[in-house]
């Protein structure tokens, strides 16, 4: 059943782009902006690249969540979900990994721009950075489909949204990139390994809250 | 009534009783205030989740009349919080803010129910909102643990406030601490009878009409 | 199969449905009529578990349905006002996800066929957004033909239908009856509710002011409460 779901939210987004554009037209726009204001040295660039990173991957996230919901809203779809025989935990779940998934999607757009633009040289072992990304995209998809659905229904939704989301992901905001400047500056793992521990947790622990209490936000 | 007077009395002896620490004066004198209020402000976040929980449990407009009530005292007190720290910090460290745990985290938490706020307004029709708000008030609470530790983690070179283990501090120190905190549950005690006083009211006008 | 009682829904403190109450039976075609903004539409989408009541039970089945897990409302097909389907996705697309949640597995001939029976044989596989109104309420008489049900929600039956369409409707409308399907209709035309539905209901003022079989009731009295 959730893979009729996240098959579904994956064709709408095939026909329509609407949520890979605007979250990838929005990260590009922002690595501009931040280096049009902070024309900086590379050694600066590189100090603050992992912060500046999750930071425009978090407003983009806002604004792909937003859409996201907006499909639904669209001709009342969301009523043939929620009427249907489906457990609304399960619709969570299938928003959790539609969400991650285009933004990962987003990221393979957003990221060499970035690298290019802030003049960064990589580790080798980008594996590990990888994971870590996957796992900080969870996270804020986890806490971003809760609260979107809380947002969905509001007046001024694009608003309510980002201020709901940004203090409740701020822990995860702040493990990701604790990691991300660990394997950034080649530090050995083992001395950042908590900050990944802390991500996972944060992950877990809002899918299975959103699991949990997503039925009572679905009905008008 | 009661409350007022004891309120006033502990002002009185903070000022009075309490013995100076050495080298922060007066401004260390807030320590009885900014505590206090610190803990019964996420005493009161505390009691929104639970109430959000039970309102979701069985939808009695009780609920969701403490769950409110507790959010705006809560939230009062967080302010207060935020206000009376950097007042403590100048003096002490020289700045007005620093992004020490306890109060990073207060922070965080202002914000989120800055949110909560706004989506008691904008959410919708109140029958709604009252639902999204207790589910926002879990969230929340769930949330302060994975926070706190989090930012204490975060930058080391910010130590939490002068870290006093209570218990083994001068009792000259303990006692009025005590009693303040003691002072200021009664006065929040007060004032969270007294706000759902008034929401029963306005519930009720609601029905009236 | 279906009990409602006691069902409370306001709205910004204005109650809409104030302690309403009835049963449904196996077999039992139901017009729901009242005035504009009498709580028809949102007491079918409370029956649907698309709005939550703030007091009341909706039991289907021996079941609460808000409750319950969501297997329990198996059976429950809801077809709204709006088109309650994915713009941006074809009719068929549509259909098949409709089927997949609700526990059917699509045959894409099946599909095809019916969108052809009710007159959709062109552009089944355009985004159905460019469909007019009338295309996109021919294509919920295909969604009740494809998917399981035992209780049907209908909003408005033939809104936006012409002629042709309204036609097709009755078509449909009248071999589930003849199934002896259990349908709850909200119709503003009182006479094809009167003829078609065994029981019909008015609901005003929050409750249902009339609940009677069709046969025994008189078309002034209907006429008076929707004034």
């Amino acid at each position: 059943m959730i893979w009729s779901l996240v098959r579904k939210d994956l064709l709408l987004e095939s026909r329509t782009k609407e949520i890979t554009i605007s979250m990838l037209a929005f990260g590009l726009t922002m690595i501009m902006i931040y280096a049009l204001a902070f024309s900086a040295s590379p050694a600066m660039y590189r100090s603050f690249a992992p912060g500046l990173f999750w930071v425009i991957i978090l407003f983009a996230s806002a604004l792909g969540l937003h859409r996201m919901f907006v499909l639904e809203k669209e001709f009342d779809a969301f009523s043939l979900s929620i009427s249907a025989p489906v457990d609304r935990g399960i619709i969570f779940l299938a928003k959790w990994i539609s969400g991650t998934i285009l933004l990962i999607i987003s990221e393979t757009v957003i990221i060499p721009p970035f690298v290019m633009f802030m003049g960064l040289s990589l580790p080798n072992n980008w594996l590990i950075m990888i994971m870590i990304i996957i796992i900080g995209n969870l996270g804020i998809m986890a806490v971003g489909s809760l609260v979107s659905g809380l947002a969905m229904r509001a007046k001024m939704s694009e608003i309510l949204l980002p201020i709901l989301l940004f203090p409740l992901v701020s822990p995860l905001l702040i493990a990701s990139v604790k990691a991300t400047n660990g394997w950034f500056q080649g530090i050995p793992f083992m001395n950042w390994q908590f900050w990944v521990l802390l991500m996972i947790t944060f992950v877990v622990v809002f899918a299975l809250l959103g699991y949990t209490i997503f039925d009572h936000i679905t009905e008008e | 009534m009661v409350v007022i007077v004891a309120m006033a009395w502990n002002i009185y002896n903070i000022f009075t009783n309490t013995p100076m620490v050495p080298d922060q004066h007066w401004a260390q004198k807030i320590f009885y205030i900014h505590v206090p209020i610190a803990w019964t402000g996420f005493l009161s976040y505390f009691i929104v989740m639970v109430a959000g929980m039970l309102y979701l449990i069985n939808k009695e407009q009780k609920w969701d009349r403490l769950g409110l009530a507790a959010a705006e005292i809560g939230t009062l007190f967080v302010t207060l919080v935020l206000i009376t720290g950097p007042i403590w910090a100048k003096p002490i460290w020289g700045t007005w803010w620093t992004w020490e745990p306890r109060l990073t985290t207060t922070l965080i938490l202002f914000l989120i129910y800055v949110g909560y706020f706004m989506l008691r307004s904008f959410g919708g029709h109140p029958e709604r909102t009252s639902r999204y708000a207790a589910v926002l008030g879990i969230i929340a609470f769930i949330d302060v643990p994975i926070i706190f530790y989090s930012v204490q983690l975060w930058e080391e070179q910010f130590q939490s406030h002068p870290q006093v283990d209570i218990t083994q501090q001068n009792p000259d120190i303990v006692i009025p601490f005590l009693i303040s905190l003691i002072i200021f549950s009664m006065l929040f005690s007060f004032m969270l009878r007294f706000r759902i006083h008034i929401l029963k009211i306005i519930d009720l006008r609601n029905k009236l009409k | 199969m279906l009990a409602v009682a006691n069902i409370k829904k306001s709205f910004y403190h204005n109650p809409v449905l104030n302690n309403l109450s009835f049963k449904v039976n196996d077999g039992d075609v139901i017009a729901l009529t009242g005035k504009n903004g009498a709580g028809k539409s949102t007491l079918l989408r409370i029956l649907a578990r698309i709005s939550q009541p703030d007091g009341g039970t909706v039991i289907y089945n021996d079941v609460d349905i808000f409750k319950a897990q969501a297997s329990a409302r198996r059976g429950i097909l809801y077809l709204g006002n709006e088109p309650g389907l994915y713009p941006s996705l074809s009719a068929i697309e549509n259909i098949e996800f409709a089927s997949r949640i609700h526990g059917a597995l699509p045959v894409a001939e099946d599909i095809t066929t019916t969108l052809k029976n009710i007159g959709l044989s062109e552009q089944i596989n355009d985004p159905i957004k460019i469909y007019s109104k009338g295309m996109l309420q021919r294509l919920k008489y295909a969604l009740a033909n494809l998917l399981p049900w035992s209780i049907l929600f209908f909003d408005e039956p033939f809104s936006g239908l012409d002629i042709e369409g309204k036609n097709l409707a009755l078509d449909c409308l009248n071999t589930w009856k003849m199934k002896d399907r259990t349908m709850i209709f909200v119709t503003h035309d009182v006479e094809w509710g009167l003829s078609f539905c065994n029981r019909l209901f008015l609901l005003e003022a929050g409750s249902l002011k009339i609940d009677q079989s069709a046969d025994s009731i008189d078309v002034k009295t209907i006429m008076n409460g929707l004034q």
